[in-house]
C-alpha cells in the first residue's frame, strides 16, 4: 500500500516537477556565439579584428574566502599600474559588494580581461573565481583611422554592438548571428547520439576589406598632426580619395581618440568631423562656382571682369578682396589663380542664383554623400528661390553656405573625374567563409562637360602654381591641380578675424588624377592664411604620395 | 497418444529455446548497440574539443600574424632593424643614364 502511495506520489503528483528536473540533468542548451568580423587594409592586414579576452566571475555557493580579501587580492588586476589609491579603494569596495551579494548564484566581476590578467588571478588560486571566453575588440595600428573604423560598445542589453565608422554602418554585417544547440548528454557531458537534438548554426561575422591603404593612413596622421603642432591649430582634418572610384585610401582628423579605451574618451570624440562637421570654405569652393559658370557658357577661361577695378556693392555691403589687390580685366583665369572674391562675385551673378543652386545641388552639396560611415550629417542648402544678392554674392567665394569636408572633396572629384559625381566609398568588398561580395563603385550623374571640368582643372593647375610651395612643385615636375581657402569662422552671427579654417583640396597628377586630397587646419595661430599653412602640409604629403603610387613627375 | 504428448512437448521445449536464444540475442545486441552509442557520443564530443581547440590554436596564430603584420609596430622597431627614412627622393625618367644624373 506504502508502496503505491509513493508511486502515485512520484508520477502523478510530482511527476511534471521530476521529470524537468530529469530533463535538466541530461538536456544542454548554449547558445553558440558568433565571432565579429575583422576590419581590413587594402592589402588584407588588420585595421580591427578579434581578440582574446576573459570574463572574470564568482560562483557565489563556492566562494570560501572573505568577501574582502579575495578584492584586494583582485582588484589591483583590475586596473592600470599607475592607479591611484582612492580607485582602487573604489574597486575593492565595488567587488567586495558584488561578492557579498545573496540574491544571486553568479556575478560578473570584471567584463573583457586580457589573458595575461587571466593567468595572474587564476595563479591566486581562489576557489569560486572562475573565467569564460569573451570576445574583444584589437587594434593593431592603435589609434589609427579611429574615427573611420569607430568603436565597439554595449547594447542596452549588454550585447557587443558597433558605434560610428564602420562598426556602426556595418554592425548587422559585421556581428553575424549567434546559434543554438540543443541535445541530450550523458553523465560525462558526451552527446547521446539517439537523443533529441536541435542545432541552428551560427552565422559568422563578415570580414570588411576596406579600400584604405595603411601605409598612406599612417602617413595623413603623421602629416596633419605634426602640421597641427607646427602652426598651432586647435583641429586638422585629411581625406584622400580616388576621384574615378570614390574609393577613400585615407581619412583622419584630429582631435582623435583610442576606441580600444573609447570609455575614457569625451563622447565629442567620437563624431568624425570628415563626414558630420560643417564649415564655411571659403575660396576652395571658388573651383565649384567658376566650374558651374564655365559649363553654363556664361563665362569662358577667357571672359573678362569688368567690375574687378575694386571693390564691388552689394546691396549695402561691399566686397573686398582677401588683400585688397585688384586686377581689372582679369580673366576668369586670373581670377581663380588670385582668388579675386570681386571676380567671383562677377562669376556669380553672370550665373544667377538659381543655376548656382542647381549646380551645387548635381554637385552634392546640401546632400549626404552616401559614403558608408555612420554618423554623416549634411548641413541644408538655402532653399532655391530664396537667395539674396548678398546670398548669391557670399557663396561665390565660399561663405555663407556651409558644407563638410566629405562633401567638397567629391565635388572637387567629380572635376578631377571628368565632370561625374562619384560616390565616396570605404569598404571595397566583403569576405564570408569562403566567398566574397565586391562592393561595386557608385558612379553618379554627370555634373560638368568634360570641356568645362578641362578648364577649370587648367585654371586650379595655374592656381596651385603661385606661392614657394606651388612653383618649387611645378619646377620638380608635380603636376597638381589645387586651390587654397581661407574662411573666417562665424561666431554668433558675425565674422571672428583672427580665427580661420584653412583648408587646401587639390588633385593630381592634373592629367590622369589618382587621388584628390583635401586638407584642413582650424584656427591656425602662426598664420591664419592657408597658403602659408595647410598647403605646405598638403604638398607634403603629395610628394609622399607620388611616391607611394609610383606616380611619374612630368620632368 | 502418449506418444503424441511426447512430440508435443519436445516440439514447445524447442520452441521455448528458440524463444530464448532470440531474447538473449535480442539482449546482447542491445547492449552491444548502446555501448557504441555511447563511445560515438564520447567521439564526437572529443572531436568537438578537438574543433574547439584548433579553431583557437587558429585564432592564436592570427593573432600573432595580426601583431607581426603591424606597420605601427613595425615603425617603432624600424631604427633598431636599420631602416632610415630617405632624406632625399630623386625622380628620374627611365632612359635617363644614372651617372649622368649623379653628376659624373
Amino acid at each position: 500500500m506504502l508502496l503505491v502511495i509513493r508511486l502515485f506520489t512520484w508520477q502523478i503528483i510530482r511527476g511534471k516537477e521530476l521529470s524537468a528536473k530529469a530533463r535538466n540533468q541530461h538536456e544542454i542548451g548554449l547558445v553558440v556565439q558568433a565571432p565579429r568580423g575583422s576590419i581590413l587594409a587594402n592589402d588584407g592586414t588588420w585595421l580591427a579584428a578579434r581578440g582574446e579576452a576573459w570574463l572574470v566571475y564568482a560562483s557565489l555557493p563556492d566562494i570560501e574566502e572573505d568577501a574582502q580579501r579575495i578584492a584586494d587580492k583582485i582588484a589591483p588586476f583590475f586596473l592600470p599600474e599607475d592607479t591611484d589609491e582612492q580607485t582602487l579603494l573604489s574597486e575593492v569596495v565595488r567587488i567586495t559588494s558584488l561578492l557579498q551579494r545573496d540574491d544571486v548564484v553568479w556575478v560578473p566581476l570584471k567584463h573583457k580581461v586580457d589573458s595575461e590578467t587571466k593567468s595572474n588571478i587564476e595563479a591566486l588560486e581562489i576557489k569560486g573565481v572562475g573565467f569564460e571566453p569573451q570576445e574583444a575588440r584589437v587594434y593593431p595600428e592603435s589609434s589609427a583611422a579611429a574615427h573611420t573604423l569607430g568603436f565597439v560598445g554595449k547594447s542596452e542589453h549588454g550585447e557587443d554592438v558597433g558605434y560610428f565608422g564602420l562598426e556602426g554602418f556595418y554592425d548587422l554585417v559585421l556581428s553575424g548571428k549567434p546559434g543554438y544547440l540543443a541535445r541530450e548528454s550523458d553523465a560525462q557531458g558526451s552527446p547521446i547520439l539517439f537523443g533529441s537534438s536541435r542545432e541552428v548554426f551560427a552565422v559568422e561575422g563578415v570580414d570588411l576589406m576596406t579600400h584604405i591603404d595603411k601605409a598612406m593612413q599612417l602617413k595623413l596622421e603623421k602629416r596633419l598632426s605634426e602640421g597641427m603642432e607646427t602652426y598651432g591649430a586647435s583641429g586638422a582634418t585629411g581625406i584622400i580619395m580616388d576621384p574615378r572610384t570614390g574609393a577613400i585610401m585615407a581619412m583622419a582628423s584630429f582631435p582623435s581618440y583610442d576606441p580600444d579605451t573609447y570609455s575614457e574618451w569625451s563622447d565629442e570624440l567620437f563624431k568624425n568631423p570628415a563626414v558630420s562637421d560643417s564649415f564655411e570654405p571659403g575660396s576652395i569652393f571658388k573651383v565649384l562656382v567658376m566650374a558651374a559658370a564655365l559649363d553654363s557658357g556664361e563665362v569662358e577661361k577667357d571672359t573678362k571682369c569688368d567690375i574687378c577695378t575694386g571693390p564691388v556693392k552689394v546691396d549695402k555691403y561691399h566686397i573686398n578682396t582677401w588683400n585688397n589687390e585688384y586686377f581689372p580685366d582679369s580673366t576668369m583665369t586670373e581670377v581663380i589663380i588670385h582668388s579675386d572674391n570681386v571676380g567671383m562675385v562677377f562669376a556669380a551673378n553672370k550665373l544667377g542664383a538659381d543655376r548656382l543652386y542647381d549646380y551645387l545641388d548635381k554637385f552634392g552639396i546640401g546632400r549626404l554623400t552616401g559614403i558608408d560611415l555612420q554618423g554623416e550629417a549634411t548641413p541644408g542648402l538655402r532653399e532655391k528661390g530664396t537667395w539674396s544678392v548678398v546670398d548669391l554674392a557670399t557663396a561665390s567665394f565660399g561663405q555663407g553656405v556651409a558644407i563638410t569636408p566629405i562633401q567638397i572633396t567629391r565635388a572637387v572629384a567629380a572635376i578631377a573625374n571628368d565632370g561625374v559625381l562619384v560616390t565616396p566609398q570605404v569598404v571595397d568588398r566583403l569576405v564570408g567563409d569562403g566567398w566574397e561580395e565586391d562592393i561595386e563603385p557608385v558612379l553618379g550623374k554627370r555634373v560638368l562637360s568634360v570641356e568645362a571640368a578641362n578648364d577649370i582643372t587648367a585654371m586650379m593647375a595655374e592656381a596651385a602654381k603661385l606661392g614657394r610651395i606651388g612653383k618649387r612643385a611645378d619646377s620638380q615636375g608635380f603636376k597638381i591641380a589645387g586651390k587654397s581657402g581661407t574662411a573666417q569662422i562665424p561666431i554668433q552671427g558675425h565674422y571672428d578675424e583672427g580665427r580661420t579654417i584653412a583648408s587646401y583640396v587639390g588633385f593630381a597628377p592634373y592629367d590622369d588624377p589618382q587621388f584628390v586630397m583635401l586638407m584642413t587646419l582650424r584656427e591656425p595661430t602662426t598664420s591664419q592664411w592657408a597658403a602659408e599653412t595647410t598647403a605646405p602640409v598638403w604638398y607634403g604629403m603629395a610628394e609622399d604620395l607620388f611616391l607611394h603610387l609610383g606616380i611619374q613627375t612630368g620632368k | 497418444m502418449k506418444k503424441l504428448s511426447k512430440k508435443t512437448k519436445s516440439k514447445k521445449s524447442r520452441k521455448v529455446t528458440y524463444l530464448w536464444v532470440l531474447v538473449a540475442l535480442f539482449i546482447l545486441v542491445t547492449v552491444y548497440m548502446t555501448i557504441q552509442t555511447a563511445s560515438a557520443g564520447a567521439q564526437l564530443a572529443h572531436l568537438e574539443d578537438r574543433r574547439v581547440a584548433l579553431i583557437e590554436e587558429n585564432e592564436r596564430l592570427t593573432r600573432i600574424v595580426m601583431q607581426s603584420t603591424s606597420l605601427t609596430k613595425t615603425e617603432e622597431k624600424s631604427e633598431d632593424l636599420g631602416f632610415a627614412k630617405p632624406q632625399q627622393t630623386v625622380f628620374m625618367k627611365a632612359h635617363e643614364a644614372v651617372a649622368d644624373s649623379a653628376g659624373f
